[in-house]
C-alpha cells in the first residue's frame, strides 16, 4: 500500500469509507429520531443558522463571516460528515485548542437536528452538492 | 430552599474568580468601585444589579453511566427518558410536543435553567396556586396539566415514581459534589412593565429564527411558544415575571445574556399576549 500522500484519491476515499464504518454507526435508526426527517432538517437548519453559520458558513463551507478570525479555520462540512455520536461530543464539549465552543444549552433534540442538517452538506465526490437537507434517514 | 441554595452557593462565591454570584441567584461582575463601597451599599448593589454577562455554569451534570443497575436504576432511566422526551414516554398524558427538558435545561441540572437538583427536599412546600402544602407529585402534576397542557399522570404510578426517582438521583449527585446549580426561575430581577410592541420587534430579531415567526417552533425539536402546540395559559411560563428571568439568562440560546432585563420583560410580555391553549380548571386541586 502506497503512502497516503501518493495514494490515488479514489483509494483514499475507499480507505476513509472503510475506516468510518469501523467507528460509530453512521446512521440514525428511526427509533432514535426525535422527529421525522423533514422536521429534523427544518429544525436543524434553524439551529445551524443561529449557532453555527457565523463561522461554518450558511452553506457549511467553513466560510462564515467570523471564520477568518480563527486558526485553525472552522472546517467545511463538504469534506466531513460526523457521526451523530461524534457530533454530540463536539457540540457539548467544544474542541480544545480551537475556536469551537461548547453549547451547553442545546437540548439533545436540537443537537440531533443540527447534526442531521450538518451531515446534509457532505459531498462525497460522487453526488451533486446540495445545500438543503433532503428527506430520508441517511443525512 | 433558600437555605439549601445559600449553603451550596458559598463555595462558589469563594472559588469562582471570574464571576461573583450574588444574593438570590443574581450575578454581578466584581469591579474596583463595588469592592470599595461600604458593605451595605455592596449588598444593595448585589441585590439590584442584573448584568448581561455570560453565566457561570460551574456544576458538572451527573454521569448517566453511574445510574445503578436493578429496578431502582430502571426507574431512574425511565424518569430520565420521560424528562427528556415527554411526548414519547408519557404520550397518553401530555397535550403538546414540549418535554420537561424544554424548560428544565440539561435534564434539570443547568444553573438558571430551572434546575431541579435538590427538588425532592423542597417538598412539602406551600403553594401560592393551591393555597396549601403540596407534594412533589402534586407539583409534577401542575407541570403536566399546565406546561404540558395534558391530563394528570396516574397517582403514584410508574411515570410519577420514575420522575421522582430521576430527580432524587440528580440530587444525590449534586450532594456528592457539594454544590448545586442555581434554580434561577425566581432569580431576583427588577419587576418591570413589559411592552408587547417592543417585545414583538425583539422577538422577530432574536427569537423567530428558531421558534418561528408563527411561534410554533418545530414540533418535537424546537419549543412552541404559543399556539396549539404550546403550554397553556395556566403555565408559569405564561407569566412574564416567570419567563423574563429564564429569557434573561438562557436566551437567545446562541448568545445568552444579550438581552437587558427590560428587553427580557418586553419579549416575555409579547409572547404572553399571543394565544395559548385554555387551562382546564378541573385540575386546580394540584
Amino acid at each position: 500500500m502506497p503512502a497516503w500522500h501518493v495514494s490515488a484519491e479514489k483509494d483514499l476515499r475507499a480507505e476513509a469509507a472503510y475506516t468510518a464504518q469501523l467507528a460509530h454507526p453512521d446512521t440514525l435508526s428511526e427509533r432514535d429520531q426525535y422527529a421525522p426527517p423533514d422536521a429534523l432538517a427544518e429544525a436543524g437548519k434553524r439551529v445551524y443558522e443561529a449557532h453555527c453559520a457565523g463561522c461554518h458558513g450558511m452553506s457549511g463551507n467553513g466560510d462564515g463571516p467570523d471564520a477568518r478570525k480563527y486558526r485553525p479555520r472552522p472546517p467545511s462540512f463538504a469534506g466531513m460528515r460526523p457521526s451523530f455520536v461524534a457530533a454530540r461530543q463536539v457540540i457539548q464539549n467544544g474542541v480544545a485548542g480551537t475556536a469551537m465552543p461548547s453549547w451547553p444549552l442545546l437540548t439533545p433534540q436540537e443537537i440531533q437536528a443540527v447534526t442531521y442538517y450538518i451531515r446534509s452538506f457532505y459531498n462525497d465526490g460522487t453526488a451533486q452538492r446540495s445545500t438543503t437537507a433532503t428527506t430520508g434517514v441517511r443525512p | 430552599m433558600t437555605r439549601i441554595r445559600a449553603r451550596h452557593l458559598l463555595p462558589a462565591l469563594f472559588t469562582s474568580a471570574a464571576l461573583l454570584i450574588g444574593y438570590g441567584g443574581l450575578q454581578t461582575v466584581p469591579s474596583a468601585s463595588s469592592q470599595t463601597k461600604p458593605r451595605s451599599q455592596r449588598a444593595q448593589l448585589a441585590a439590584t444589579t442584573v448584568t448581561s454577562q455570560p453565566i457561570a455554569r460551574t456544576w458538572t451534570p451527573p454521569d448517566v453511566s453511574k445510574i445503578p443497575a436493578g429496578s431502582d436504576g430502571e426507574s431512574i432511566l425511565l424518569g430520565m427518558r420521560i424528562f427528556e422526551e415527554t411526548p414519547r414516554y408519557a404520550a397518553s398524558y401530555v397535550g403538546n410536543q414540549l418535554s420537561c427538558g424544554s424548560c428544565h435545561l440539561a435534564g434539570g441540572t443547568m444553573s438558571y435553567g430551572i434546575a431541579l437538583v435538590g427538588a425532592p427536599g423542597w417538598f412539602p412546600m406551600y403553594s401560592d396556586r393551591a393555597k396549601h402544602d403540596i407534594t412533589l407529585e402534586d407539583r409534577i402534576q401542575e407541570c403536566v396539566t399546565r406546561s404540558e397542557n395534558g391530563t394528570p399522570l396516574p397517582h403514584g404510578g410508574a411515570e410519577v415514581t420514575a420522575l421522582i426517582s430521576y430527580m432524587t438521583w440528580i440530587s444525590q449527585q449534586g450532594a456528592e459534589q457539594g454544590i448545586a446549580p442555581v434554580r434561577g426561575v425566581d432569580a431576583k430581577m427588577p419587576t418591570l412593565q413589559g411592552d408587547a410592541t417592543r417585545g414583538e420587534a425583539i422577538y422577530k430579531e432574536q427569537c423567530s429564527g428558531c421558534h418561528g415567526a408563527d411561534g410554533n417552533g418545530v414540533p418535537g425539536i424546537l419549543p412552541a411558544l404559543w399556539g396549539p402546540g404550546s403550554y397553556n395559559n395556566g403555565a408559569g411560563m405564561n407569566q412574564p415575571r416567570r419567563m423574563a428571568p429564564f429569557v434573561l439568562h438562557n436566551m437567545p440560546q446562541n448568545n445568552p445574556g444579550k438581552l437587558s432585563p427590560q428587553e427580557a420583560w418586553d419579549v416575555s410580555t409579547y409572547i404572553a399576549s399571543k394565544p395559548h391553549p385554555q387551562y382546564n380548571s378541573a385540575y386546580d386541586n394540584y
